[in-house]
This record gives structure tokens, C-alpha cells and sequence, in this order.
């Protein structure tokens, strides 16, 4: 029977030695704080779109445009024309469209919102919960709209805006219903939904989902489809697939939709596993070694049982019913510790991490459970054969388990000081990656997007007159356009804090088409493709390999010249650029007058990509790039604000700095930092909590030999060396096996990695020395007290 | 109810090897009173441990209530101790953080006695030890004596056959010692039979017999051991 003792006796017990219990508790609950936000994390991410009821069965359509493309996100059915009819495996399918920058107007403000665009099949499909309205009011009405309660906030200050009215295009559309909170995290990303009448034609792009009928086979399906496109003339070569839903989010090989789709990082999830596994594994280590020492001062009440006749069974039950107490408060702790630790979970998932009561509880029990048995079973292991007259005598106790403690203590700081060497070397990573060189120039460089092109609004079923109107206000919105456009050159030219204006993207943003080198027999393979004008080159302080970049007065924009890279020229099989063709798929066929020096287009982990740069001078829908003088950066922002405005009324102006978009590529990695770098430093308090435990049970015990060694002339600082030493062993020990398994762990993480920090020898001795002086500090104090001590004291107590 | 014959052991370490008893040949009679004598280091405290299973002889036989008993496992020891030996020690060994009557009713949870009936024996025993106004009590709130008859108490609480009691006077003041004998001997009286190691002769001189050992042996009663 478990309560074979009431749990008064057990308390009773734990609150005798209440200084060594509160310790063990603090650190248990800290470790167990820790590790619960951590799995909460996990289990977040893990479970990603798992609120969907269709989950398993929903598809999406992706394509390679050749065999030898990347794979990305598409909209079969919009290009194919796909009859689902055909496929007795498709139960329904559904078109979203999506906007990332949709402009609305309200009275006179606009304002840019993230909107998809559905049909009756999507809440079928999805279960995206609406807190007010129903799907249906929207599905089929082009003039409804549907606002997440953030958006609704920000649009009209309330959430309660059903009814309210806004501008969008020609229309005059209403607000029909709220988005809930997603019940989870969700790959999908919008804050507001219309139905896909609300516009003819949706530009930005559309993604194709299908639900798979019961027992459907998604391979035989993809058999049927996969050359779906082979009468397509873009897209003849093309391979259609269709891909678990579920498979999305931790898929970042599919190109997605940006704004659209968030993909999680497994490798990163996988991480924050290894951190919440090392940490649990140091708090069990750090509970059960300080449960043992107080065990060992209960050697006699131990001895007494066993000598009245209790077995291993009931010395089980008794160490489970004291763990359920410890282990106990320690949960009730964590919900405590939990609500001022969580705020930090922004740093790890972007917000704060939602909380379920009911499931959390339980992750919260299952955790603790975990821990009860497991440090039950391992103590009842221990206490399975004891002697109890030596228990009741208090002799020779001490031996084997002070074995046992220093093994659990080496393995503790083992955990912890490679926690300290890879968390050490991050910050070292991240920092090399920041620091190095991209290959072209980064500082007080701006983008900003001033203009959008004027979109055509032809009234649907219009007459002829009402067609011919609305082109020649088309028309209108284009000269105004062109020569806003103009306006704006001119008085950025005129300004000397601004130099090198150019049209484009960075060089982060890319784009990839299929290329192939015409000479070469090879088939076509995707490349990164930069738009560029001639002044990107001395913008981004690029150095040609070969040939010359593009020249205003010698080339044309949208003309057949391009300019490659190095790792193009190796990639495509180039020997000799001037006797050389490269076609784009989509693009027909152009020559190669340059090869640029190879810089980097995305995060420093991965090598050059291939690239092709074409002259397009396109003002709209590409970012105006100018270079800002040093030091002028706030007066220039404010200018460059109020000629945006001037041209652009009601909009909201926005800009980024390159050096800011190179940073945010790192955003990962800077949260991966900061996550191995806290809970590195969490494993090393709850390991110093349970250092400080031990040596004041270690002073206790060695009371009477520290009276004795003074006595016979020991000093102060010689009988606190003696006292402190073996710790440094035990560390010592520690750091020779925390060396090799954190080496191989940043061998492990680096895997992959094009540009890598080096593994310095400083990252190893300085998690070493730091980890020597904070235990030092732990137990100096208590072997100080017990060295400074009247020897008389020791020798009179026995 | 005891018997030992040859009952031999030895402590060995890596380095020395102890003979604490040697060839001990032995008897007790259901409801004797024995007492246990000798100078320190003699193999007293052995000896009782050894009856008391709380050890196994290194070679030699035990008998209790003619069952061969010396070479039980601890698992089976343990099984065999509950309920046929009740213990008392000169340092009381009770348990500070239970109760007076938690301490007591020690020996009866692993009997499995039903909680009521486990009560009603725990009171029965408190009132012959004239300590039921202490029974929300903690050892440490108790003085000597008093402690020593509620570690008596746990001992006979059981009704067990035998009670080894250990120098149970050593670390009391002469009446309390007095009170603890008288206790022992009504015990007796009433039927238990008590093996008690003591130095005192006052002490000994309660027991129906004296067995002295000397080096681990025992000394015949017509020898007479000389000592500095």
C-alpha cells in the first residue's frame, strides 16, 4: 500500500533537513521551469497546423520546372487547368490566393494588409475559427471581409468592427466576421481573409491544396499528375507533385510563398530537444545528488526501519512518497516561475507562447511524473541492499555513495560545461557570420519601395465606353507615375547625402529561374536572378572577375546582355564568356558581357548560388537604392519620408537598411544564441545549487578532521585548499569529457556550414575558467567559515 | 528457543581479518532471562546481532525454535525478524521525526496489522509503559528514560518471542536504569524471553544466568578470566 506511512511522516521528514530540501527544491523547480517552457516550445512548433481536422489528408501542389529545378510552392490547378473529376484520390480542391501588401483605404489613411483570398472549399478544408460571422457570409460575396482582432485593432481601435466599411480597389467592402486566435501555430500566415470574387485577378500568387479522399494513394495520384504540364509552353518539362500538408512547415527545400508561408527550422527544434533533454538530465542529477545527502543523514532512521522489518519495497515507496512532496511543491513552483519566464519565449517563437490550461497541466504532470518515478527508481536501486546495523551506526555509509555522488556530479558539470563551450562558441558563429565580409558593400545603404505601379480597373461587364474611360485613367496614373517617378531622381540627385541611386533589390533578394548554358548539351537548371541597373555595381561596391558590368550609355534595359557571377560561370560550364549563350526558360536566350567576383546572397552558412544579373531599369515595384552618407542618416530618412509622401499621399512609408536585412537572415541563429546561452547558464546555477549543497554537508562531516588538521597546525587557506580540491578534480574530470563531446557537437552543428568560425582553443579554457570560478565562489564560503573555525569547537563537540 | 553451535565470525578487509566470535556453543530456554558479559571488544555486541539476524556467522550453526536460521538471505532474515525479535538499544534509536506512537507502532506496519487493531495494541503497550500521556510526542521532548521505555515499548509491542536488549541501561542515570530493568523483568515474568548484553553487574545480576565472553569464546562458568 503506498500510504503504508501517512504523508505527515514524510513531510515531517523532508522539513528536518529543510536548508538541504529548499536547495533541492529551488534548483528542481528551476530546472523543471526550464525544461517545461522549453517542451512547451517544442511541442508548439512540433505540432504545427495540427488543428486543422484534415490535416493528413490535405495536400499541396508544388513544381520543379525542369527536372533538375528547386522544388516551390504552385498553383497547379490555375496553370493545368486540373480536372479533379479525373482523380478518384482528390476529394476537393481549393484555390487561396494571397496579398502580403493588399492596400485599403480608409476615410483618407491607407494602409497595406496581408489578405488571402478564398473560395467555399478552404473553411472545408481549414478550420481557422471565426469569432464572429461565418464563412459563409463571405465565401460568396465580393464585397465582404473577414479581419484578424489584431488588424481590426489597429484599423478601427476595436475588435468589434463587424459592419464596418473600407475601401479596396473599386469596392466598397464590409467587414463580415473576426478571425479567432489560430488554436495553434500555423504555417499559414494572413490577417485577413476576402472571397476570391472580391478581384478578377490576383497577381501576387496562389498556392493549390487538395484534400485526399480515405485511403487515397498520394503516390499513384502523383504518377498520374506528374507531367501534368507538358503541354504547358512554360512550363512543358515541368514536374507536378502533390506534398503532405503536413510536410510543409519543416520543408524549407519547397520554395514558398513569401509573407505567406512560415516554415519552421527542424534543425533548430532539434536543438532546443538536446538543450531540454541536457537540462532535465542536470536537474535529476542535481535532485537525486542532494535527495542522497539527505538520505545519508537519515542513515539511522533507515537502519531502524530495516532493522523493524521494512523491505526494498517499502524503502521504494517511502523515497516515492518524498519525491512526490519535493517533486510536488517543485511543479507548483514552476507555475509560478512559468509566468515570469515566459515573456522569454518571445525571444525563441516571434510572440508569446499561448497557454492552454488543461494540456500544460498535463505536460506539466507527465514531466514531473517522469522525474517522481524515475528518481524513485533510481534511489530504491541504490538502497536495495543495505546493511542496517552499519546505517544505524552511521558507518561506512559514506564510501559507495559518496562514489556515486561525485560520478552524478562529474556527469552534471559534464552536461553543463559543454552547454558553456557550445553556447560560447554560437556567439562566436553568429559573430563571424555578421562580421564577414559579403562580398559587397553593406554600410548606410537604404531600400525603400517607393513606387507601386497603377493597376488597370476595368468594370466587370462594362460597356465599351466604360472600358475606354477606364484605360485612359489608366493611362493618366501611368504619366503621373512616370514623371513622379522622375521628380523624385532628380531631387535625390540634387541632395549630396545621397549617392549611387539605383532600381532594384538587394542582393539578398533572388529570385530563381531556370538557365542553361547553350553550348554546353546540359539541361536547364535553376540560378539566382538579380534585376539590376548600372549603378548597382559601384552602389554595392562590386569588382569584376572578367569583361565589364552593365553601362547606360552601351546597353538597354531589358536587353539581351547579362552579367554573371563566378560560381555561374563554374556552374553553367563556362570557358570562354564571349563564345558563350545562356537561355532562361521564361526569358528566351542572352550574351554574357561580365563576370562578376562572387558574393554572398544569403546566410553565411551556405555557398555563393550561382547568378545571373539583368539590366532591368523598372522603377515600380522595385526598391529605389541609394547610399546615405555617414553620420546623415537620421536627416536623410526624414527627407527621403517627405518626398515619399509628397508622391505618395496617404501611403505609409517604409524603408530598410541592407546591414538590417543581412541581420535579420540571422535571426535564427541570434535566438539560438541567446536560448543555448540562458538555459547554459540555468544548468550551471541549478549545478552550483547543488555544489553548495554538498559542501556544506561535506564541512559537517569533515568537521572533526578540519579540528583535528588546525590543531596540528594547518592554516586557514591551507585546510580551504584541502577541503575545496577534490571539487577541482571533479572538474577537472568534468572539462576532459565536456572537451571532446561539445567539440563534436560543434563539428556536428557546423556540418553543412559554407563559412564557419573557427573552433578556438580560448572557447574551450574559457568555459572551463568560468565554470572553476563560479564553484569556487559556491563552496569557498562554507569552507572558509569551517577552516576559520576554533579548532577547540570540533575537538570539545566529540 | 536458541541455540548456536560452533557459531563463528570474522570481519575481514583488504588488510586485516577480525575473529569478533568463535566457536560459540550456546543455549537459551523459552522464558529465560540471559545475561551477556565481558570486556570491551569482546564480541558481545556480535554475538547479539548475530541472534538477532541482523547478521550471518561466518560459520557455525543457529537455531531458533529448532529452525536453522544462520544462513538466511538479509530478504529472509528481515521475514524472520518481524514479529519473533524485538530490539533495544543503549542509544534508544528511535526515530525523531515520528511520534511516540509512530515510533511504537514501528514493528506492526510491516506485520500489516489493520490500522485499528494496530491502534489498540499501541495503547495497550503505552499504558503498561506508563507513557500514553506522551503519545503526540517527539523523542527529542522526552527525557532518557523515558525515551528508553518507548523503545521498549516498540520492542515487545509485537509480542515477540525474543528481546535482545544492548547495554539498554548504558546512557541512563541509575533510577532510570532501574526502571528499565524492572520493566524487563516483568516482561520476563510474563513470558519473553530477554538476551541482554550489559557491563553492569547491578545489571546482570536481573538475568536468571550469565554467559561471559571472553576474545570471542565463551568462558566456561568454572573459569574465572583474570584481567589487568
Amino acid at each position: 500500500m503506498l500510504f503504508i506511512t501517512p504523508l505527515s511522516q514524510s513531510w515531517r521528514s523532508l522539513k528536518a533537513n529543510r536548508n538541504y530540501n529548499i536547495i533541492n527544491i529551488l534548483g528542481l523547480s528551476l530546472g523543471l521551469a526550464s525544461t517545461f517552457i522549453l517542451c512547451k516550445i517544442i511541442l508548439y512548433e512540433w505540432n504545427t497546423d495540427k488543428f486543422h481536422k484534415n490535416y493528413d489528408q490535405v495536400c499541396y501542389s508544388s513544381i520543379r520546372a525542369t527536372p533538375l529545378s528547386e522544388s516551390r510552392i504552385f498553383n497547379g490547378k490555375m496553370f493545368f487547368r486540373t480536372d479533379y473529376s479525373k482523380y478518384p484520390e482528390i476529394k476537393q480542391g481549393t484555390e487561396v490566393s494571397f496579398d502580403d501588401a493588399a492596400e485599403i483605404r480608409i476615410d483618407q489613411n491607407k494602409h497595406q494588409i496581408h489578405l488571402i483570398a478564398i473560395d467555399s472549399v478552404f473553411p472545408e478544408m481549414f478550420d481557422f475559427p471565426l469569432s464572429q460571422g461565418e464563412y459563409k457570409s463571405i465565401v460568396n460575396n465580393s464585397n465582404g471581409i473577414v479581419l484578424s482582432k489584431n488588424l481590426s485593432e489597429k484599423l478601427y481601435g476595436t475588435i468589434m468592427s463587424v459592419g464596418k466599411t473600407m475601401e479596396f480597389l473599386d469596392k466598397r467592402l464590409t467587414v463580415v466576421g473576426i478571425l479567432d486566435e489560430f488554436p495553434g501555430n500555423s504555417s499559414l500566415q494572413f490577417e485577413a481573409i476576402v472571397s476570391e470574387k472580391a478581384k478578377d485577378f490576383w497577381s501576387k500568387g496562389s498556392v493549390e491544396f487538395i484534400r485526399l479522399n480515405d485511403h487515397a494513394d498520394l503516390k499513384v495520384l502523383n504518377e498520374k499528375i506528374i507531367h501534368l504540364g507538358k503541354d504547358h509552353t512554360q512550363f512543358s518539362e515541368s514536374i507536378l507533385e502533390y506534398k503532405p500538408y503536413k510536410n510543409l512547415y519543416f520543408n524549407q527545400n519547397d520554395q514558398g510563398i513569401r509573407g505567406f508561408i512560415k516554415y519552421g527550422n527542424f534543425k533548430s527544434l532539434k536543438i532546443l530537444l538536446l538543450i531540454a533533454l541536457l537540462l532535465f538530465a542536470v536537474s535529476t542529477f542535481n535532485y537525486l545528488n542532494i535527495y542522497q545527502v539527505t538520505l545519508q543523514k537519515r542513515a539511522k532512521e533507515i537502519g531502524i526501519l530495516c532493522i523493524h522489518g521494512a523491505g526494498k519495497r517499502f524503502l521504494a515507496k517511502l523515497f516515492l512518497k518524498e519525491n512526490i512532496i519535493s517533486i510536488g511543491i517543485s511543479a507548483l513552483l514552476v507555475i509560478l516561475l512559468y509566468s515570469l519566464l515566459s515573456p522569454y519565449s518571445t525571444v525563441i517563437l516571434g510572440k508569446e507562447l499561448p497557454v492552454y490550461p488543461f494540456p500544460d497541466l498535463l505536460l506539466l504532470l507527465f514531466i514531473s511524473l517522469v522525474l517522481i518515478l524515475l528518481t524513485s527508481a533510481i534511489t530504491a536501486l541504490r538502497y536495495n541492499r543495505i546493511n542496517p546495523l552499519a546505517f544505524i551506526k552511521v558507518v561506512s555509509t559514506g564510501k559507495k555513495a559518496l562514489l556515486s555522488r561525485r560520478i552524478s556530479m562529474v556527469i552534471q558539470y559534464t552536461a553543463t560545461i559543454a552547454m558553456l563551450i557550445v553556447s560560447i562558441f554560437f556567439i562566436k558563429q553568429l559573430n563571424f557570420m555578421l562580421h564577414r565580409d559579403m562580398g559587397f558593400n553593406q554600410n548606410n545603404i537604404i531600400t525603400i519601395p517607393f513606387f507601386t505601379s497603377a493597376e488597370i480597373d476595368l468594370p466587370q461587364d462594362g460597356t465599351p465606353e466604360e472600358m475606354k474611360q477606364a484605360m485612359e485613367d489608366y493611362q493618366l496614373r501611368r504619366n503621373k507615375e512616370k514623371s513622379n517617378q522622375q521628380f523624385v531622381i532628380d531631387e535625390i540627385k540634387k541632395n549630396p547625402f545621397f549617392k549611387n541611386l539605383c532600381f532594384g533589390h538587394s542582393p539578398l533578394t533572388n529570385y530563381f529561374m531556370p538557365v542553361k548554358n547553350m553550348n554546353s548539351g546540359q539541361d536547364f537548371q535553376d540560378a539566382s536572378i538579380i534585376s539590376v541597373t548600372p549603378e548597382f555595381m559601384d552602389l554595392y561596391g562590386l569588382s569584376m572577375a572578367e569583361g565589364r558590368f552593365f553601362e547606360s550609355d552601351q546597353d538597354q534595359s531589358r536587353g539581351d546582355k547579362i552579367v554573371i557571377n563566378q560560381k555561374a560561370k563554374q556552374y553553367l560550364g563556362i570557358d570562354d564568356i564571349t563564345k558563350c549563350q545562356i537561355a532562361n526558360r521564361y526569358w528566351g536566350s542572352n550574351r554574357i558581357i561580365g563576370v562578376v567576383e562572387d558574393f554572398a546572397t544569403d546566410h553565411l552558412s551556405k555557398d555563393f548560388q550561382p547568378l545571373v544579373l539583368y539590366y532591368f531599369d523598372d522603377k515600380t515595384d522595385n526598391d529605389l537604392m541609394v547610399e546615405i552618407a555617414m553620420g546623415k542618416e537620421a536627416e536623410s530618412i526624414e527627407y527621403l519620408r517627405a518626398l515619399y509622401k509628397k508622391v505618395n499621399p496617404g501611403m505609409t512609408f517604409s524603408y530598410q537598411f541592407v546591414k538590417d536585412e543581412i541581420a535579420k537572415l540571422y535571426t535564427e541563429d541570434k535566438k539560438l544564441v541567446l536560448v543555448y546561452s540562458i538555459f547554459a547558464i540555468i544548468a550551471l546555477i541549478i549545478s552550483s545549487l547543488g555544489l553548495f549543497s554538498f559542501s556544506i554537508y561535506d564541512v559537517q562531516q569533515r568537521f572533526k578532521e578540519i579540528g583535528i588538521r588546525k590543531a596540528n597546525g594547518s592554516g586557514t587557506w591551507e585546510t580551504v585548499f584541502y577541503l575545496t580540491k577534490h571539487i577541482l578534480v571533479l572538474l577537472a574530470i568534468a572539462f576532459v569529457i565536456a572537451v571532446p563531446v561539445a567539440w563534436y557537437g560543434i563539428l556536428k552543428y557546423l556540418d553543412g556550414f559554407a563559412n564557419k568560425a573557427p573552433v578556438s582553443w580560448w572557447i574551450f579554457v574559457l568555459a572551463g575558467l568560468f565554470t572553476l570560478l563560479i564553484s569556487i565562489l559556491t563552496v569557498i564560503w562554507q569552507s572558509y567559515r569551517a577552516a576559520s573555525r576554533n579548532p577547540v569547537e570540533a575537538l570539545r563537540y566529540e | 528457543m536458541i541455540k548456536t553451535e560452533k557459531l563463528t565470525k570474522i570481519f575481514r578487509t583488504d588488510e586485516i581479518e577480525t575473529r569478533a566470535l568463535l566457536d560459540v556453543d550456546l543455549s537459551v530456554g523459552e522464558g529465560e532471562f540471559v545475561a551477556i558479559m565481558g570486556p570491551s571488544g569482546c564480541g558481545k555486541s556480535t554475538l547479539l546481532n548475530v541472534l538477532g539476524l541482523l547478521d550471518n556467522p561466518t560459520s557455525g550453526k543457529y537455531f531458533f525454535n529448532g529452525h536453522e536460521v544462520g544462513q538466511l538471505s538479509e530478504r529472509n532474515r528481515t521475514q524472520f525478524r518481524k514479529g519473533n525479535v524485538g530490539f533495544v538499544f543503549q542509544s534508544f534509536n528511535l526515530i525523531d521525526e515520528r511520534t511516540v506512537f509512530e515510533n511504537i507502532e514501528l514493528p506492526l506496519l510491516f506485520l500489516r496489522v489493520k490500522p485499528t487493531r494496530r491502534k489498540e495494541m499501541v495503547n495497550e503497550v503505552m499504558e503498561r509503559m506508563k507513557i500514553s500521556h506522551r503519545r503526540k510526542h517527539f523523542p527529542q521532548q522526552l527525557s532518557g528514560g523515558q525515551q528508553q521505555r518507548v523503545a521498549i515499548a516498540r520492542a515487545v509491542v509485537a509480542n515477540p518471542k525474543l528481546i535482545l536488549a544492548d547495554e539498554p541501561t548504558g546512557n541512563l542515570d541509575s533510577k532510570n536504569g532501574d526502571q528499565v530493568m524492572d520493566l524487563l523483568t516483568e516482561l520476563n515474568q510474563a513470558g519473553t524471553t530477554i538476551v541482554m548484553v550489559t557491563h553492569s553487574n547491578h545489571d546482570a545480576g536481573f538475568a536468571h544466568r550469565i554467559i561471559n565472553l571472553f576474545d570471542g569464546s565463551v568462558v566456561p562458568e568454572n573459569v574465572i578470566t583474570q584481567t589487568p
